[in-house]
């Protein structure tokens, strides 16, 4: 057999795709073999049929790509979920969710997520930065979630509810059923600033981060990396 | 110790506090570029530090290439010599972006963000190598 297609090879890193489409057209002779992120940013959408999708999302031909950032709001509906499920989720070992303006669907596109996310055995960090009430309790832990992860990154802000704080407070120490996970990270500058109901010795089981600059944000408030999360941060950034 | 005696690695950590590598909100990279320049306003020292990240990453939008004097000055500019890394493409329709990656000006790119409809095999065209007609005998 001999086969005369051309064979494209691309050193990214990194490819960003935002408010666009990403088509899979012309698939079959690709390979990013440095490609280690990608990132799915507002109405940000793949489209392809499954045979386009398991020849581009494949360890042969990304066999580096290891870290997803999506914002689900493009990915809606199950001719595109299913899909992105099926081939691409399998390949990250570390997940960023972001979303700040939570609209129809959302909490459906994030649970699709999160149920597989929790069956990936490569899966070790997951970053959760939903600017939207109670979204991400809800993600979290509707439909009795089950998994084991290194590293869970929120923002410290979500220690202001009192079910989501005592939840936290549960995986941290080790306590809850059934999501292990061994480090669970905070993002703020203050430790004393959040969750005031709670003992403030409880916010010792987190490990604190805050990156400071802009990445404070509006009020000082912090959220977990999304477009450079990798489930790492900085020594110096420890609060 | 003075501020302007800092070790270089401690002004540039300073400078990724201050200006976002990746900004999502800052769509034509002013505020980022506009920070860095003046930074390297400061004092000597802090020139080329700044000068450095700035050249590290580049926007183009159909705005910026359709003009003749920009897009003659892109074909010189010594993006690899810069060490250019990070290509934000906003807005422009893909056919353009297609020339540009056609231009082999960006052989160092890799981080390429974009806000366009675009084929998976136009990005694999980021160039590198191009292997045509390999032949697999089996």
């Amino acid at each position: 057999m001999t086969l005369t297609d051309p064979i494209l090879i691309t050193d990214l890193e990194t490819l960003h795709v935002s408010d666009a489409s990403l088509i899979l057209s012309d698939t079959p002779q690709l390979s990013f073999p440095t490609l280690k992120r990608l990132v799915l940013a507002d109405r940000a959408i793949i489209e392809g049929d499954h045979p386009a999708y398991a020849n581009v999302f494949s360890t042969a031909a990304m066999p580096k790509l290891s870290d997803l950032a999506l914002d689900c709001h493009g990915l809606r509906g199950m001719d595109m979920l299913v899909p992105f499920i099926k081939h691409v989720l399998p390949l990250a070992r570390s997940l960023a969710l972001n979303r700040n303006d939570f609209g129809d669907g959302d909490l459906k596109a994030y649970s699709m997520i999160m149920e597989e996310a929790q069956r990936s055995p490569k899966l070790e960090h997951l970053s959760v930065a939903l600017d939207a009430e109670d979204l991400p309790l809800r993600i979290l832990f509707e439909d009795s979630p089950s998994f084991k992860i290194e590293s869970l990154h929120l923002s410290g802000e979500e220690l202001g509810s009192r079910e989501m704080a005592e939840r936290l407070f549960a995986i941290a120490k080790g306590e809850h059923e059934t999501i292990k996970v061994e480090k669970v990270v905070m993002y703020g500058k203050s430790k004393e600033g959040h969750g005031d109901d709670c003992p403030e010795k409880q916010h010792e089981v987190f490990t604190w981060i805050s990156r400071g600059g802009f990445k404070c944000g509006f009020l000082g408030m912090e959220y977990p990396p999304f477009e450079d999360f990798d489930g790492s941060f900085h020594p110096a950034n420890l609060v | 110790m003075s501020l302007l005696s800092l070790p270089p690695e401690l002004i540039l950590s300073t400078f990724q506090i201050a200006v976002d590598t990746f900004p999502q909100y800052d769509y034509r990279g002013n505020e980022h570029t506009s920070n860095l320049r003046s930074f390297s306003l400061v004092h000597p020292k802090w020139t080329s530090l700044a000068q450095s990240q700035l050249a590290q990453s580049i926007w183009l939008s159909s705005r910026t290439v359709q003009n003749e004097k920009t897009f003659a000055a892109l074909e010189k500019a010594p993006f690899d010599e810069t060490e250019t890394t990070r290509l934000f493409w906003r807005g422009g329709p893909a056919n353009q972006l297609e020339e540009l990656v056609m231009m082999e000006r960006f052989r160092k790119i890799k981080y390429l963000s974009i806000d366009v409809d675009v084929s998976i095999s136009l990005i694999a065209n980021f160039p590198r190598e191009l292997y045509d007609s390999i032949s697999f005998v089996v």
